[in-house]
Order: C-alpha cells, then sequence, then structure tokens
C-alpha cells in the first residue's frame, strides 16, 4: 500500500519514463556495438596474430582481455603447424590461400611425408597435422607460436599494443580483412557516446534519489507518529527506489531482447 | 493513563539554552477531554510531541498504561506510539495518494497478525464511526477540510489506542467543522480514551472536561 501511493505519484511516473529511456538508450547503444563487433568478426574472419617466442607465454597471455582462443604450434619456413587429434598420421589441414594449387584429395610432400588435404581453413600460413606426425617433421625447435584469435577484431590494434608491450617474442598481425570499414572508428563512436550515456545516467539517478528523498521526508513526522520507526522508514524509501529502478530497467532489456532476436 | 514526571527539557542553539519544560509532572486520565492553552512559544508542540514519544526529554519519565518509556529502545517506543497513542495534526498529514480507507489503514500496516481483508473491514467501520463510510474511495483533495479531518481521526483509532493526541485538530476548519470535529473527540473521551487537544481556540475550552494551562515551563490546571 505504501509503495502503491509511492507509484501513483505523477513525479514517480516522469522518474520511471526518464530512467527506462536511458536505459533503454544504452541498451541499444550496447546491442549497436555487439552488432558492428559481429560484423568486424565476420569481415576479420581468418586474421589472427602470431607470437613466435620460446618462452612459456600462457599466464601472459591469460591476462590480456580480448583473446578468444589461442593455439600452439611450430613455425617451419614461414608455415606453422598445430597439432590436430583429429586427424590422421598422413592428413593436413591447410590454409585457403593454398587452395588452388592443393585442392580437397589432393596430396603434399613434406620433408618426405606425404600427406593428403582433407580440408581448408581461413588462417593463411597455418596447416593442422596429427600430433604424431607433427612431432615427427619438425623436432628441432624449441620456440613455440602462439595464434591468437580476438573476440572483437574492432580492437585489434589495442589487443596486439598490449601482446606486443606484455611478450618479448615476435609478434605477426595477419589481416584478411574483406572491405574498407573503419570499424575502430565506429566502436569510437559507440565507445563515446556509451560512457556518455552512464554520465546521463549517474546525474540522473543522482537527482532522482535526491528528489524522492526529499519529498518523503515531508511525510516523515506522519509515518514516525503512525509507528513507524526511522529505520522502517529508510528501509521503505530504499525498497521505493529500488523497485522504481528495476520497473523502469527491466521493460528496456526485454525490449532491446526483442530488438536483437529481430536483428538476428 | 499517561503520567509525566519531572520531565525536563531545554533546547541548544549555537550560544543559547532555551528551557522550554522544567519539572513538569501531570497525570491525565481516561474519559476525560484536555486542553492545553499557552502562549506562542511556551511549549505546547514540544509537550505534546513529548508526549507522543516523537521527541526525547532530558531528564523525567513517562508511564502510559503501566509501562515507563525511560528505557525503552527506539523500536519499542515505535510499537508503544503505532499501539497506544493516535495522533490527530492541524494539517490532516493524511497521504494525499492513498484513498480514505487506505490513509486509515495505514497504522495498522504494521499489525501483522492481521489480514489485508480484516484492515480493509476495520478501515471501514472506523470511517462509518465519523460518517464517511461512503467516501472511503476518495483521495485527500476529493474531500473537505473537515472531511479530511475525521479521516485524520479514524486513522489515529486504526489500533484502538488509549490515548489521541490533538495538535490543533481545528486550526484549518470552519467554524461548523470545529464543532463537529469536537463532538467526535468528546465522544471519544466518553468511551474511555483520554483525549488531550493543545488548541487556542476557545471553542476547544468549553469542550474540555480539563483546560491546562502551559507556563514557565510547567502546567497547571485552570479553574473553571
Amino acid at each position: 500500500m505504501v509503495y502503491k501511493s509511492f507509484f501513483r505519484k505523477k513525479t514517480t511516473h516522469i522518474y520511471l519514463f526518464i530512467i527506462f529511456l536511458i536505459s533503454f538508450i544504452f541498451f541499444l547503444l550496447l546491442l549497436g556495438k555487439n552488432y558492428y563487433i559481429n560484423i568486424a568478426n565476420k569481415d576479420y574472419e581468418g586474421s589472427y596474430i602470431s607470437i613466435i617466442d620460446s618462452k612459456d607465454l600462457d599466464d601472459v597471455l591469460s591476462r590480456i582481455s580480448g583473446i578468444k582462443s589461442i593455439d600452439k604450434g611450430i613455425t617451419y619456413e614461414d608455415i606453422t603447424f598445430i597439432s590436430d587429434n583429429t586427424l590422421k598420421e598422413n592428413e593436413i589441414i591447410i590454409a585457403e590461400l593454398n587452395k588452388e594449387e592443393y585442392p580437397k584429395n589432393s596430396y603434399l610432400t613434406l620433408n618426405n611425408y606425404n600427406l593428403i588435404v582433407v580440408g581448408h581453413q581461413k588462417k593463411s600460413n597455418i596447416f593442422y597435422l596429427n600430433p604424431n606426425t607433427l612431432n615427427n617433421i619438425i623436432s628441432n625447435t624449441k620456440k613455440t607460436t602462439y595464434i591468437i584469435d580476438l573476440t572483437n577484431w574492432a580492437d585489434y590494434n589495442r589487443i596486439s599494443d598490449k601482446i606486443i608491450e606484455k611478450t618479448e617474442g615476435f609478434v605477426g598481425i595477419h589481416l584478411n580483412k574483406e572491405s574498407k570499414v573503419n570499424y575502430e572508428l565506429i566502436m569510437l563512436i559507440f565507445n563515446i557516446f556509451i560512457i556518455l550515456n552512464i554520465i546521463l545516467f549517474i546525474i540522473i539517478l543522482v537527482v532522482t534519489i535526491f528528489n524522492i528523498l526529499e519529498d518523503e521526508k515531508k511525510s516523515s513526522l506522519m509515518y514516525r507518529a503512525l509507528g513507524f520507526t526511522k529505520l522502517k522508514i529508510i528501509k521503505t524509501n530504499i525498497l521505493k527506489l529500488i523497485n522504481l529502478f528495476i520497473l523502469a530497467i527491466i521493460p528496456s532489456i526485454m525490449l532491446t531482447s526483442i530488438l536483437y532476436f529481430l536483428i538476428n | 493513563m499517561l503520567k509525566l514526571e519531572n520531565i525536563c527539557k531545554t533546547y541548544h542553539m549555537k550560544e543559547k539554552e532555551v528551557k522550554v519544560l522544567d519539572n513538569l509532572t501531570y497525570e491525565f486520565k481516561e474519559n476525560q477531554v484536555y486542553c492545553i492553552i499557552g502562549k506562542s512559544g511556551a511549549g505546547k508542540t514540544t509537550l505534546i510531541e513529548i508526549m507522543g514519544l516523537l521527541l526525547s526529554f532530558d531528564a523525567g519519565n513517562i508511564i502510559i498504561g503501566e509501562k515507563s518509556v525511560k528505557d525503552l529502545s527506539d523500536n519499542e517506543l515505535a510499537d508503544l506510539r503505532n499501539k497506544e497513542i493516535g495522533f490527530v495534526f492541524q494539517s490532516f498529514y493524511l497521504n494525499p495518494l492513498m484513498k480514505a480507507y487506505e490513509n486509515v489503514m495505514l497504522p495498522m500496516y504494521l499489525d501483522k497478525s492481521l489480514t489485508k481483508e480484516a484492515r480493509i473491514k476495520k478501515s471501514y467501520e472506523l470511517l462509518e464511526l465519523v460518517g464517511l463510510r461512503k467516501r472511503a474511495n476518495h483521495f485527500p483533495k476529493e474531500l473537505s477540510g473537515g472531511e479530511q479531518q475525521r479521516v485524520a481521526i479514524s486513522r489515529s483509532l486504526a489500533n484502538d489506542p488509549h490515548i489521541i493526541l490533538a495538535d490543533e485538530p481545528t486550526g484549518n476548519l470552519d467554524p461548523e467543522n470545529t464543532l463537529k470535529i469536537l463532538d467526535i473527540l468528546k465522544s471519544l473521551s466518553k468511551k474511555g480514551k483520554c483525549v488531550i487537544i493543545v488548541s487556542h481556540d476557545e471553542v476547544v475550552k468549553k469542550y474540555a472536561d480539563i483546560v491546562l494551562r502551559l507556563e514557565n515551563n510547567s502546567i497547571e490546571e485552570v479553574p473553571e
């Protein structure tokens, strides 16, 4: 009943609408940013960052955000070979770049090993071999090649800079981009708007809380006279605010989710 | 019913101290209407807030029924206020966003033993008592001043308290509504309640069984 009367207030309706609007815009921006990340990742499909290092980089790389996956291989004559347990000892998966020269079911000789091409993948200069075959063909190197895929290729500059900063090995950035879209700029614009939205939300949050508490102060004598303790009054006010924000934010999440499913 | 024992209250301002009540002792009994009068600044509002357990006092004690309030915690004081004291204010202090019956229900909200249906039923009965059952679903802005004060009186009776404290209950009312309100308060005293009214209004004095003057930090009965 106490909450019912709070939600009957016109000012409460106004706060509800404003908070809904700002949170909806926020989620829309996140949705938009995510949409472009997906487009960028598709556009950059087959791109990767490589690091050749004799040191174990697992720990260092695990602390860098934005890394989607790390494969480890060995580089031999400009080709990085990664082991793949699903392949038989005489099978090989090669780069799509070499598809014309070595189509599926053709043969490739490597260090006197005859290998049958069973598939192609988008990353250039990367081949997949059975682990035993890999060991037999290449056994003299102590350097590991790390092949890194990113969660967000629009951000590859920042992540690669981080990798270069944190490692001492040789870092190569292999881009396989088809379009000329400047994803970094798009991400920057989204990030600026997201930050502005967050700042606006914080301002609105502070103003709303302040106004509501000032309003509620006027009735606190009445509530105390009726037997409400100060603590109960404070708890009630906090719950009113929590309910207000939940009721404003949940519809914005739901609406954004509907949009997400419609877009995808 | 309500006993004040050597109540002292001093307000401490920046460089001054203002003593409002000094060893005030008095016993208020049931079945009586008391009217407290006094000059502006004498401490009437302070006294009523202390009696209503809304304001702390520096020394002395208050006994309500058999209960001494001196060593009660905030929660216990609030509970006592909820169960034993009904308030009626000059400005009514109704929640403008609650209907009349919801306003009356408000003190019952703290009694978890009552179901919602029981609370609603009781609030309608209390509105019936003041002749406002048909206006139960109206918001305060849809009621006249007199009607709002009657709703406030119903609310003060929500938990069947023994004591009614009224601070200038007729201050914002016309003469006709003043008499209606005083009639209701008088009838409550006949039902066993102790009704204590703070007022400047001469009409209120005439309704009171006992008139008390608050003067020189103390209280005394005014002879008839």
